[in-house]
């Protein structure tokens, strides 16, 4: 099946009882038809398409949170391991730490004491 | 006549699919629009959790110099489990984990084994290194729990005034008790759906996140050089006359707070599960009220200077013994009687005949409802010797002083009240009365908060307050420290040559079994300031000794040395003047 062509040369003003204002000009004809088992199937295609999209688009945005979670994990344990630093710190400069160091040990009680103030 | 069959196989399947069709319509339809609340409410109870986001309990720090000093802080620890139905070979499990965490490994091989319990605890209180060993072996079915709890960098510094925090995260006793709504924080909670697991997915629909307040971290007066000094003093000082049961605190006369405060025996916060007597978590200073015996005559003469019934030169005729009525009472030191004897002297010589005199001439002459009056008004209306002082320690019981209108306010034993007996108060009471004594009279309120910290670790300091101006007249207050600082007695070079006064106190115990005071246990106390070269007090120390061996006057022999000690320690961490 061939499609008609037709010669036009648009005129103004023309008065064509065959053209009237707001008709196609132009008409089309698929050279193939889809049959209703192929629609079927298309439609079913896409739907299962757009499924695993969607699917994908959900598990991605659930992954993000185990990200964020090993995220705050890795947060706690870096801050309770900055506490450790900080309490051993805070031990080792202890009165009683500082007193049985030995810096203190080797100290000498200074003969004579004078104060300035 | 064969009867026709109207429909074929098809059609029937086709009806019966059709019909198939509408009841699961039907049944979609009544779940999904009918029942859609219960339903949806299901699944949410199911899908949705919540969770309680602990706050960071407040830290406590002291202060050092110009500076702070941690003294409890938070730790972070570990719970280690194991679920039975998911771990491979108890066995390997068992040896493992104890392999790493040692003694604190306390589960069995049994209940590793034991295939319907789900939840078994292996170890507690694991620090981040053994915790990490344990990730390390990668064994199936075991599980890391995170929970804080108090670490004290100090050890046992301040064990009593500090308290502790329960395995509830409740602050027990002391400072922690005290301070509990502060320290504490508020909770956060997290709400939202969670994976099978438990893990809460922050992407899912309702998550919320309301986050959790921090408590806030609280400076103590304590200055960490001077409360070291002090538990080390006193446990020297006690093991010198084989005691065991002794106090000290020191305390700032011009703004009432306290610089240090001890006493033994005690114990160690981080192991507070392991005390076997309750007594141990009681502040001494605070909470055991006692009778102050002879330190308590620098009040009874401050009372009649200021009442200008006697000057610090007044003399009485010392005779060694008084007697009331059918009751004598006597000196302890009898070496001065039968003189003259000036108001210093009975300081000096701590007679008991002289502040019974005091008391007469509060009365004009005898003991009677005016002299009581006096006395009653300023033990309890100006000393408040029975009064609470506030202090941010719990239980705070108050001392017991009779009234002049009470049927036992005997003339006896308002004798026996100007040098210590018949009545009761706590060394908190006695020493926060004694700041206002020596400091020209201004009694302010006793206290352990310096103030608070920020963000930024700058401290929001808590200002002073005053409880009641002119106790006594400023020139009462210097008369008084005068006359310490000559009735110590002790050569200038003891106590560096500075101005330091104090009086000591040997008081018997009063026994309820007997109804008689004992004469072999004696409490031995010692109070007294330290000046600068202006002559202004700069610190207050009192010690009580409660089980000396040593023989002789407790409160001199037991107790004096600690204070002299701790004077002169002072004196040298502050660079007092002279």
């Amino acid at each position: 099946m061939t499609a008609k062509r037709l010669s036009f040369t648009p005129t103004r003003h023309q008065n064509n009882s065959m053209f009237t204002r707001g008709q196609n000009l132009t008409s089309f004809e698929a050279r193939g038809k889809i049959g209703p088992v192929f629609s079927v199937i298309l439609i079913v295609g896409l739907i299962a398409v757009l499924s695993v999209m969607y699917l994908f688009q959900i598990t991605k945005s659930t992954s993000y949170s185990y990200v964020l979670d090993s995220i705050e994990t890795e947060k706690a344990e870096l801050l309770a391991e900055s506490e450790d630093l900080r309490n051993e710190n805070a031990r080792l400069q202890s009165a009683q730490a500082t007193a049985n160091s030995n810096v203190a040990a080797s100290m000498t009680t200074p003969a004579t004491i004078e104060q300035v103030n | 006549m064969e009867k026709t069959n109207n429909f074929s196989r098809v059609q029937i399947l086709l009806g019966l699919l059709f019909l198939a069709f509408v009841i699961l319509g039907f049944r979609l339809f009544k779940i999904q629009v009918l029942e859609h609340q219960q339903w949806d409410s299901m699944a949410s109870g199911i899908q949705s959790q919540k969770s309680i986001i602990s706050p960071n309990r407040g830290e406590i720090y002291t202060r050092l110099g110009s500076d702070t000093a941690p003294l409890v802080l938070n730790e972070t620890i570990y719970t280690i489990f194991a679920d039975p139905q998911q771990i491979v070979g108890a066995q390997e499990v068992f040896d493992k984990v104890r392999g790493v965490v040692g003694d604190k490994f306390e589960a069995s091989l049994e209940q590793l084994g034991d295939k319907s319990s789900q939840y078994v605890v292996l170890a507690r209180n694991l620090l981040n290194v053994e915790k990490n060993r344990i990730k390390e072996l990668d064994l199936d079915g075991v599980g890391v729990q995170r929970g804080s709890r108090r670490f004290y960098p100090e050890a046992a510094m301040l064990a009593q005034t500090l308290g502790f925090v329960n395995r509830d995260g409740v602050g027990q006793y002391g400072v922690e008790g005290e301070f509990d709504e502060i320290l504490k924080g508020k909770p956060g909670l997290l709400t939202g759906m969670t994976d099978v697991s438990g893990t809460f997915l922050p992407t899912s629909q309702y998550y919320t996140r309301i986050p959790s307040e921090d408590g806030a971290s609280i400076v103590l007066s304590f200055d960490r050089n001077i409360q070291y000094a002090a538990e080390k003093i006193l446990a020297d000082g006690l093991k010198n006359v084989n005691a065991t049961t002794g106090s000290i605190i020191v305390m700032d006369p011009q703004d009432g707070s306290v610089k240090a405060m001890s006493s033994l025996p005690s114990y160690s916060p981080a192991d507070y599960g392991k005390v076997e007597n309750a007594n141990l978590f009681l502040n001494p200073i605070v909470s055991n009220p006692f009778e102050p015996g002879s330190v308590t005559k620098v009040f009874t003469t401050a009372a009649a200077i200021d009442t200008n019934v006697v000057s610090k030169d007044t003399t009485f005729f010392n005779s060694g013994c008084v007697k009331i009525y059918e009751d004598e009472i006597c000196n302890v030191e009898r070496k001065v009687d039968g003189q003259n004897l000036t108001m210093t002297d009975v300081l000096r010589h701590s007679l008991n005949t002289g502040v019974v005199f005091q008391l007469e001439q509060m009365g004009g002459g005898a003991i009677n409802d005016r002299a009581k009056n006096v006395l009653y008004n300023y033990f309890h209306d100006k000393f408040r010797f029975d009064e609470l002082t506030g202090i941010e320690q719990t239980p705070e019981p108050t001392g017991q002083l009779t009234a002049p209108n009470s049927d036992e306010a005997w003339d006896i034993r308002y004798a026996n009240m100007t040098f210590g007996q018949g009545f009761t108060t706590t060394m908190i009471e006695m020493a926060t009365a004694f700041c206002a004594l020596v400091n020209g009279g201004t009694y302010y309120q006793p206290h352990l908060l310096y103030g608070r910290l920020d963000d930024n670790g700058r401290v929001a300091k808590q200002e002073p307050q005053v409880v009641a101006k002119d106790v006594v007249k400023s020139t009462t207050s210097d008369t008084i420290r005068q006359m310490m600082h000559e009735a110590r007695g002790k050569k200038d070079s003891e106590d560096s040559g500075h101005f330091v006064g104090s009086k000591s106190g040997t008081a018997q115990i009063y026994d309820a079994a007997t109804g008689k005071y004992s004469e072999e246990n004696y409490i031995g106390t010692h109070i007294g300031f330290g000046a600068d070269a202006a002559g202004q007090a700069k610190y207050v120390i009192m010690v009580r000794v409660d089980d000396s061996r040593a023989g002789g006057y407790a409160g001199t022999i037991a107790a004096g040395p600690i204070f002299t000690s701790m004077s002169n320690w002072i004196i040298s961490y502050e660079g007092i003047t002279k």
